[in-house]
Order: structure tokens, then C-alpha cells, then sequence
């Protein structure tokens, strides 16, 4: 009897609390996605350098995606069959005047995963920016990803074209060294995270293997390969 | 009575300081080695923290008569995980910025120490009001020390206080990177850990604590 009442119990405390907890969840799940849909927008904006994301409102934001950001394209990687977006941001609404591409970029970082995107200079020769939109690294070492230090070098134009046999597309490098010219390296490198190595080289493996492929999928492109 | 002669009031100064559950009882550890490199991810872990132990506190000395000896400990984390949900699904939906950034660290208020413990030591056994005190003194106590600790590393660590930076950091300041890594954590809880069981030693020595 007291075994039966014992299980009851835990059953009863079990549902009211699950119960209380989903419908939390489900209460919350609008605003979340929004939430979610807005953090992403608002990247988009800030990696295109489309407004200023401080002064612009919320439906700013929204209009401005929705109007100078093109997500209709998806490429396609001839080597392994995969599909990514290809966005096409432009400086007016009526998308005349092409600023820059735009393209999604993944992989494991020291704890999680790490999603963001990475655009480059209509040339397709330069990055011009990059942007972290989901990270749970350490909060002050790894996160840091997200900061401007961290973005600069893509900000100010880090080389994307195809680099010589063996050599990599990007290198993770010292605080304050600048490789010398004619190396590998040169024009090529961000600054790694003190106290963060996991993190900034898991960043240099995802971004390598994201501009590859990107590589990859415009020369598929330009060979009139399939695209959508 | 004064508050401070009351079962919750005596709960909640103990709490603070003598009984203060990182530096006398070393709970919560984890969490304070882990957040205090950044003042304000610090602020909002303690806030949750707070939240979660006055309310968990409170509800496991409410059902203390009904809940079965033998399960009291699953019902204890039960209870303590679905108020970690609420304050996690509340973060996520209004602050969603600060989420991304301590959003890891929430879920594993579930694991500190001072809440199961103060659930078992004290609102298992006790009166709503004073669990109620209890849990949010023990919360306090781990937020005072986790704030000092947070001043110091973030201020030593990268030249800012709540991110803004120290006036003419860049200046006079060489920011210290071990102070924001795990070793410089470990320091700072050992010396606040020193000075605050000294002190009280000291105190008792002179029959000043009771």
C-alpha cells in the first residue's frame, strides 16, 4: 500500500510540475521563434552593414531583409551534393546596386555548435564581414567570437581565393603579428582568442571547410551546374 | 521579536556570512569558478540562482509533510529542475541576447549544491516563511561572494566593469588573461575562501561570533 502510494505521489508532483513547465513552454513559444527570427534579421542587417542595428526599430529590420536581402538561390556543392543559401544583398529596396554575397557557416565548436554567416565583396575575392548567431562557448573566452576584435579582420577584407596546393583558405594567427608577405598566411589570417584555443580553432576549421565549399558551389555555378 | 531573532531572519543573516555556502560550506562551486570572469553574466546567474533556491525552498517545505521519505530526494530535483525551466524559458523569451550569451550556465542551477542542499538541510524540515528565507539567504550569500570575486577578475582580467571599459584602460592597464581563465578563478575563490574563515576565526577567538 504504501509502494502503490508512494508511486501515486510521484506521479501526481510529476504531472502538475511537467504540466506547469509545457505549459510555459508552449505560452512562450511565439515570442521565442520571434525572437529567434529577429536575432537572425538583425545579423543579417549588421553583416551587410545595411543600417544600424542600434537605431533601426524592429519592423526597420524586418523591411530591410525582407527587401534588400535576396534568400531565393541555393547553391550546390558538386563534391558531396549539399545545398546552401546564397544571399544577395543589395543597397536599395528595388535591388539594382549588388553589395555583397552572403553565405551560412557551421560546425562543432569547443562546446556546441556554432552557426553564423560569412559575406563576401561582389569580386567574391574578400570577405567583408562575419557573423556568430549561435554559439554556447565560454562565456568571455570562446564567446568572444562574437566580438568586434574578433570580427575586424573579416570586416576589413581577409583573401578568399583559391590559395596555392596544401595551403588553407584562412589561418587562425597571433594578437598583434602580422604574417609577412609572400607567406601563406599573408592577407589570410584572423587573431585567435587568448585562453580560447579550442574555440578559434574549431573557427578556423568551420570557416575553411564553409569557403571551400562556397569555392566549390560557385564554380559549380558558373559551369552551369544544377542550382536552385 | 526582532527579524533577526526569527527562525527565517537568523536562516537568512546566517546564510549571508557565517554559514555562507561557498566559503564555509564550499557549494556551489562549479558555477563560481565557471561565471565570474564577467560581472553581468555573474548578476544574472545570481538572480536565477535567488529565484530558484527561495522558490524551491519554499514548495519542498510546503509539501514536507506529503512528500514519501524514500523519494523526498527525486521530488527535491524535480521540483528544483522545473523552476530552473521557468527561469531559463523566461530568459530565452525576454531577454533573448543575454540568453545566447549565459544560456549554457542556467540549466546547470539544477546541479548547485545549495539548493538541494538547503532543501535537504533546511525546508525539509522547516516552516514555509523561514525555507522561504533560507533558500533566498543561501542565494544571497553565494551572490555576495560570486559579485567580489567578479569585480575583481573582470576588472583585472579585462580592464571593464559590466563591460565598460575601466577609464584609460588602455593606458596604464595591462589586462591580466589569466584573471578571466580558470586559474584566475581558483585564486580568487582561495583568497576570498582565506580571508573570509579568517575573519570569522579571528571573530570566535574573540568571542565575537556565535
Amino acid at each position: 500500500m504504501k509502494r502503490v502510494r508512494t508511486v501515486l505521489f510521484m506521479l501526481a508532483i510529476a504531472a502538475v510540475f511537467g504540466a506547469g513547465v509545457t505549459g510555459l513552454y508552449l505560452g512562450s513559444k511565439k515570442t521565442v521563434e520571434q525572437n529567434k527570427r529577429f536575432i537572425e534579421q538583425k545579423a543579417l542587417v549588421e553583416l551587410f552593414g545595411l543600417g544600424d542595428i542600434q537605431t533601426l526599430s524592429k519592423e526597420e529590420i524586418d523591411q530591410i531583409v525582407g527587401t534588400q536581402i535576396d534568400q531565393s538561390e541555393t547553391l550546390t556543392d558538386p563534391h558531396n551534393g549539399n545545398t546552401i543559401p546564397l544571399l544577395k544583398a543589395y543597397a536599395d529596396a528595388e535591388q539594382t546596386q549588388l553589395v555583397a554575397y552572403g553565405f551560412p557557416f557551421a560546425g562543432i565548436g569547443f562546446w556546441a555548435e556554432i552557426k553564423g554567416y560569412i559575406a563576401v565583396d561582389s569580386t567574391l575575392r574578400k570577405t567583408i564581414g562575419l557573423k556568430v548567431i549561435e554559439q554556447a562557448e565560454t562565456p568571455g573566452l570562446g564567446a568572444r567570437i562574437e566580438e568586434p576584435f574578433f570580427v575586424k579582420p573579416f570586416m576589413d577584407g581577409l583573401n578568399i581565393t583559391p590559395p596555392a596546393p596544401g595551403a588553407s583558405y584562412l589561418y587562425m594567427g597571433v594578437s598583434g603579428r602580422t604574417p609577412e608577405k609572400g607567406t601563406a598566411q599573408y592577407g589570410r589570417t584572423f587573431d585567435a582568442i587568448t585562453g580560447a584555443t579550442q574555440t578559434s580553432l574549431a573557427m578556423e576549421r568551420m570557416l575553411n571547410e564553409a569557403v571551400a565549399e562556397f569555392g566549390r558551389c560557385v564554380k559549380n555555378r558558373k559551369a552551369g551546374g544544377v542550382n536552385r | 521579536m526582532a527579524f533577526k531573532d526569527t527562525a527565517g531572519g537568523k536562516a537568512l543573516i546566517q546564510n549571508l556570512w557565517h554559514e555562507n555556502p561557498v566559503f564555509r560550506q564550499m557549494l556551489g562551486i562549479c558555477s563560481t569558478l565557471a561565471v565570474t570572469n564577467l560581472l553581468k553574466n555573474t548578476l544574472l546567474m545570481c538572480g536565477g540562482l535567488i529565484f530558484t533556491a527561495g522558490l524551491s525552498s519554499l514548495t519542498i517545505s510546503l509539501l514536507r509533510k506529503t512528500i514519501p521519505k524514500q523519494v523526498r530526494m527525486m521530488v527535491q530535483v524535480l521540483i528544483i529542475a522545473a523552476y530552473v525551466i521557468i527561469v531559463d524559458t523566461f530568459i530565452r523569451a525576454q531577454f533573448p541576447d543575454i540568453h545566447k550569451t549565459i544560456g549554457p550556465y542556467v540549466g546547470l542551477i539544477i546541479t548547485n549544491c545549495i539548493i538541494m542542499g538547503r532543501a535537504e538541510a533546511f525546508a525539509s524540515k522547516n516552516p514555509a516563511w523561514p525555507s522561504l528565507l533560507d533558500g533566498i539567504g543561501a542565494g544571497l550569500g553565494y551572490s555576495l561572494i560570486l559579485v567580489i570575486i567578479a569585480l575583481v577578475r573582470e576588472a583585472l582580467g579585462f580592464g571593464t566593469l559590466m563591460g565598460i571599459p575601466l577609464p584609460a584602460r588602455d593606458v596604464w592597464w595591462y589586462q591580466w588573461t589569466i584573471m578571466v581563465m580558470p586559474p584566475g578563478a581558483f585564486f580568487m575563490l582561495a583568497l576570498v575562501a582565506w580571508f573570509g574563515n579568517a575573519t570569522l576565526l579571528k571573530r570566535e577567538k574573540n568571542g565575537g561570533a556565535k
